[in-house]
């Protein structure tokens, strides 16, 4: 649902005479955006003296209006894509000089949260953090709808990985030092602090760096940025949780120079459609802020969000199919007649940012700040030792796996659909177990993997105007980062205690040295709250400077940019491993990476209403830590081959205001190399950590982008936006795959030939349409459909080796490397709204209900597991290898969002 | 007035946020089944006539669990015993020993289960859809918990000593024995078995002890933990505990560890 930002927010620096002689009675001043005080050019300044006098601004943003009857007016400022400014003026017998005029860009806002943080648990990716699905709020009348509309599929932009897109907080590049993924999570449930954002599209460069090729958001979260006032709101919803309360307050910039505000939230309980996940998620704000003179702002802002939540695991199609729902989570069993999750994500990461404002004259503004973060996020998750894999869906507890006999088949099936204990986690049998273990060493327990981060953040910048035409925007920043890896035990689950040795190394080594997790201590006996299994710390610095210079005249701009950096990282290892006593403690070698991006771009206006601009851009970028390890966990062994990936992007567009009407049409050529990828999983035939390291990934994303906005009548508008890409790999990769408890190499430097195939994971065909009504007495309702094609599953590299193919017919090979392409959707939702104004109070609600056609078999995503099943002669000779079943995540069924809100 | 109820409430809410985290009461203890047996084991052993036989009846026979998967040398399976006998029960689960005890009381219905035998062996299983065995594993998780019920654990069960040949029976076969006195007068390797290692696969140790005149082979799988272990040299005399066993013409003992053997 969009709520058209009904307030008004000005900030009028002086309002007072300046004293000059004037030849008549008049005004005159500069408008502004509020964010780098930039002039607007073709702002309309309206003055209401009985008739109408008015004046656009000027190239510099100034405007003036002369002749004015002497009196009080009120002053309208108003320009395309920022929000209304209104404003009393006081017209003397001079020329009175307003100074600056401030807009706010206008930013439709959300009534949801900014980023949806449904936690999918997937067996391949790297489960150290949650990856969002952000809402974008932009004044790009594109992604002003695709990134709200298409998010319910967890659309890419252009087929990007998220973590391409940069992520600011207060001037400060926030995106995850040792992942590069979007930080959404670290202010989720603090939306009116947040709400405050200025974004870039595509390559465009932004105010805050020279930032890459898929856009950048910055958040102003300081107190001054905030809308004035107090608000309070509750939401029930069914999506992703019942409730949501919030409360903020914002004091606006005080006559003392002081401003605050405070903000605090929590969100509760579940969804309709997947049991056991809930939220248990707070979140608190505060910000204060001091315009010293002038020339000097400081402003210090703390945050955090302790949140809990209980995440999703996605299944096989047989399953769902058997017990007649896509939306089976394996992730929970009763206990105590209580849905329990096992895998939980728990965190609280606050964040502490300083920011200092120096503007000396209006040519120039310096802005230096500087931010840390700390605190824990945790993921709990099963482990076990000499005991059954307590999963539910394992594969041998599934029909399929006794194909060959239908009498146990149906046992199966019966039993999973009259036991919840078989259906779900049985949690009672894992207690009974630990309790009558002997000396109470419990053979289940609930892990708890940490990745907690110290992040240190520094960053300088200057932008200086040049000219009237020219504009330089220097900076340069400074990255320290320090996680510390490791896992604890959660809950021992009835028994007492646990002993921290590698149950898969014991297997094949069965005593000894290497069946430690720790030589430094073998044999240690752990409790709750301990640390055991793994322990280690990344090390990552960098640091960077950049330029950006624009040059604008007579309709045509230029901009140049760019950016030199260095990345370093290590890992240091604080456990002695038993497999590998001299290679895992301590510290790695120290990798290090020159990376550097440049940017230019090209822009003409003809008239304010077309305007034609391209942007071209090289990027080399160091790998991230997380994928240059072959076994993090474990060692110290660096990939081989390890480069930075580059990164060749240029786009050209067309935009068109006329009328109300606007448009963006785009087209993009991207192409991206030498990617490295880590994948891990748990691979139960092996019984182990597996990790799949791949290297010389290389991709293209060609396609096109339209977003359009025609008003149809009064009032009402019809909105569309399309985007349609071809987002293919264009190498065959290498994949290396080692198990956490050998030294073994299983695959070495193995190819794996998925040229040509698609970029998974997001529709690279994606539609939607709708009609925007808003009514002069603040009623609001829209209607829209989405469709989506053209979206693929997530691959398992080994598929598509050779290794994977022996023994298997023509077909039987076809099939093992064919990439899954989901049949196309469309989603039908609509939404309504209304607010009163009575005296200074303003309440209000929205309604939003999605997917309202309540189809049930859209599928978002997936992946290929990552185990290939080995088909076996009698003897026990592997003949050759097939899949398994690949897992889904579906779309819900209708949902809905409702919102009451009071503010005053 | 206003701005500190609101301070109050937001102080409330991040409050309130530091002290609420989902809690579970712990499942209640175990309670084992007590049932009363209908048949000894022997009695169920009775039943199969000719080859695979479905028990039909409303058969429920008890018996305590002499076998252990600890050490990886029983596979899938357990065997229970009572006063008249001892029976593999082929559950077709692993890590068995987290659930089913050394000398717990194990209550098996056995209607609708199949008898079987592999080489003069008798287990009580599932039916199977393979020709070549008689039964196969239980294996779902619905039919266990219809037909096998854990009663209440105990002492784990005295070997029953075996000083003369004349006590190696077939009635005795799936029960707990020592082998008083063994001579180890035959193996195949130095090792009690041979784990996988690369592309070899695993081998079966076999090592013959002797009381008088009769041998029993005491056959141990290469993926038990205690394989790569040294095995005594020959001639060694030795008491061995395990589960008596036999295949076709010849006696075998299966070790639960290496603490069922104790050289003398």
């Amino acid at each position: 649902m969009k709520i058209r930002a009904t307030f008004i927010f000005t900030a009028l620096m002086l309002l007072f005479a300046c004293g000059m002689y004037a030849q008549s009675n008049g005004i005159k001043g500069k408008v502004v955006n509020r964010e780098g005080r930039l002039p607007v050019k073709g702002a309309k300044v309206v003055l209401m003296a009985g008739t109408e006098m008015s004046a656009v601004t000027s190239e510099t943003g100034e405007f003036q209006i002369t002749d004015i009857p002497l009196g009080t007016y009120s002053l309208v400022v108003t320009a395309s894509d920022f929000q209304p400014a209104r404003l009393n003026v006081k017209v003397e017998n001079y020329m009175k000089d307003l100074n600056f005029i401030t807009l706010v860009a206008a930013v439709t806002v959300k009534n949801q949260d900014a980023a949806m943080m449904a936690d999918f648990d997937t067996e391949s990716s790297s489960d150290a953090q949650a990856i969002p699905v952000i809402l974008t709020s932009s004044k790009d009348v594109y992604e002003n709808i695709a990134g709200y509309k298409f998010s319910d599929i967890r659309f890419k932009n252009r087929g990007y990985e998220s973590e391409t897109s940069a992520v600011y907080l207060n001037g400060l590049y926030f995106n995850d030092a040792l992942t590069g993924y979007s930080p959404w999570s670290l202010w989720t449930g603090l939306n009116e602090a947040t709400r405050n954002q200025e974004s870039s599209t595509g390559l465009d460069i932004s105010d805050y760096g020279v930032s890459g090729f898929n856009g950048s958001t910055n958040i102003n979260a300081t107190a001054s940025q905030m809308r004035k006032g107090n608000r309070f709101s509750v939401v029930n919803a069914s999506g992703q949780y019942r409730f949501r309360l919030m409360a903020t307050i914002a004091s606006g910039e005080k006559d003392n120079g002081w401003s605050y505000a405070l903000s605090a939230s929590t969100r509760m309980g579940g969804n309709d459609w997947v049991n056991g996940v809930y939220y248990n998620a707070f979140a608190w704000f505060a910000s204060v802020e001091k315009r010293l003179n002038e020339k000097h702002r400081v402003a210090l802002t703390l945050f955090g969000s302790p949140t809990e939540r209980g995440t999703q695991g996605s299944s096989t199609q047989e399953v769902y199919d058997m017990i007649g729902s896509n939306y089976y989570n394996p992730n929970w069993g009763y206990q105590d007649g209580k849905i329990r999750n096992s895998r939980v994500r728990k965190n609280h990461e606050p964040v502490a940012i300083l920011n200092y404002t120096f503007t000396p004259n209006d040519k120039i503004n310096l802005k230096a700040a500087v931010s840390y973060r700390f605190g824990k996020n945790g993921y709990s998750a099963l482990d076990w030792y000499d005991a059954p894999d307590p999963r539910p869906d394992y594969y041998r507890n599934l029909p399929s796996y006794y194909e060959d006999d239908p009498y146990k088949a149906s046992y199966i099936r019966e039993g999973w659909l009259t036991d919840w204990n078989i259906r779900q986690i049985n949690w009672d049998k894992m207690y009974d177990v630990n309790r009558n273990s002997e000396d109470g060493r419990s053979q289940y327990i609930l892990e708890e993997r940490h990745t907690d981060q110290q992040d240190l953040n520094a960053k300088l910048q200057a932008a200086i105007n040049l000219s009237a035409a020219s504009k330089l925007n220097v900076g340069a920043e400074l990255r320290f980062n320090k996680t510390d890896y490791y896992k604890t035990i959660k809950d021992l689950l009835g028994g007492e205690h646990w002993i921290d040795i590698d149950k898969f190394a014991e297997r094949d080594f069965a005593s000894g040295d290497a069946i430690q997790n720790d030589l430094n201590h073998p044999n240690r006996v752990v409790k709750k709250g301990d640390r055991y299994g793994y322990s280690y710390l990344a090390h990552v610095q960098n640091y960077k400077g950049w330029f950006s210079y624009k040059f604008s005249k007579h309709g045509f701009e230029a901009y140049l940019a760019g950016e030199a950096g260095n990345t370093t990282f290590w890992r240091e290892g604080l456990y002695r491993k038993g497999l590998f006593p001299d290679n895992s403690y301590g510290n790695s070698e120290k990798l290090n990476f020159f990376t550097y991006t440049a940017k230019g771009g090209l822009a003409y206006s003809i008239g304010g209403m077309h305007r034609i601009y391209a942007n071209v851009a090289y990027i080399e970028s160091a790998p991230f830590f997380q994928e240059s390890f072959v076994s993090p966990r474990t060692r110290n062994s660096v990939v081989d081959g390890l480069t930075t990936e580059k990164t060749m992007s240029a786009d050209i567009n067309y935009s068109l205001r006329l009328q109300g009407v606007k448009l963006r049409l785009t087209g993009f050529y991207t192409t991206i190399k030498d990617q490295t990828n880590l994948i891990s999983f748990y691979d139960d035939i092996s019984r182990s950590f597996s990790n799949f390291s791949m290297t010389g990934i290389d991709q293209v994303n060609a396609g096109v982008e339209l977003g359009l906005s025609v008003p149809v009548a009064t009032g009402l508008s019809a909105e569309a936006a399309f985007s349609y890409g071809k987002y293919v790999y264009s190498s065959n990769p290498y994949v290396t795959q080692t198990v956490d408890n050998s030294n073994e190499v299983i695959l070495q430097n193995e190819r794996v030939y998925w040229e040509d195939y698609k970029i998974p994971s997001s529709p690279q065909t994606a539609l939607n349409v709708g009609l925007d009504y808003k009514s002069p007495n603040s009623i609001y309702a829209g209607v829209d459909m989405s469709y989506y094609d053209q979206m693929y599953l997530d691959m398992n590299p080994v598929y598509r080796t050779d290794f994977a193919q022996v023994g298997l017919s023509a077909e039987e090979s076809a099939a093992m490397r064919r990439q899954e392409k989901f049949k196309g959707a469309a989603v039908l939702n609509a939404n309504i709204g209304k607010s009163w104004y009575i005296g200074s109070y303003n309440i209000g609600f929205s309604l939003e209900i999605k997917n309202i056609l309540n189809n049930q078999s859209i599928k978002t995503g997936g992946y290929e597991q990552m185990r290939l099943k080995a088909n076996e002669d009698s003897n026990g000779t592997i003949l050759n290898y097939s899949r398994f079943d690949s897992k889904y995540f579906y779309m819900f069924g209708t949902t809905y969002y409702l919102n009451l809100y009071f503010r005053f | 007035m206003k701005k500190i109820y609101n301070i109050i409430l937001i102080a409330a809410l991040t409050l309130f946020s530091a002290s609420c985290t989902k809690t579970f009461d712990e499942p209640d203890e175990f309670v084992p089944v007590n049932m009363e047996p209908t048949h000894t084991i022997a009695q169920l052993k009775a039943m199969r006539i000719g080859g695979s036989t479905e028990v039909l009846e409303n058969v429920i026979v008890s018996g305590k669990v002499v076998s252990s998967d600890a050490e990886g040398n029983f596979y899938r399976t357990f065997f229970i015993q009572d006063e008249t006998g001892g029976i593999e029960i082929k559950i077709g689960k692993t890590n068995l020993q987290s659930y089913y005890k050394e000398g717990q009381t194990i209550v098996v219905k056995a209607r609708h289960l199949t008898l079987g035998s592999y080489g003069g062996m008798v287990s009580l299983g599932e039916r199977s859809l393979e020709s070549k065995y008689e039964n196969g594993y239980i294996d779902t998780d619905l039919r266990i918990n219809e037909t096998i019920f854990r009663g209440s654990l105990g002492p784990k069960v005295t070997p029953l000593e075996i000083t003369d040949q004349s006590q190696i029976t077939d009635s005795r076969l799936g029960t707990l024995v020592t082998l008083k006195n063994a001579k180890l007068i035959k193996r195949n390797m130095a090792t009690w078995a041979q784990k996988a290692s690369g592309t070899v696969e695993a081998v079966y140790g076999e090592h013959t002890f002797q009381i008088g005149t009769k041998s029993v082979l005491v056959r141990t799988s290469g993926y038990a933990k205690f394989a790569s272990e040294p095995a005594p040299s020959l001639n060694t005399i030795a008491d061995v505990t395990g589960i008596l066993t036999k295949y076709n013409t010849t006696y075998q003992l299966v070790l639960n560890s290496l603490d069922g053997v104790v050289v003398k």
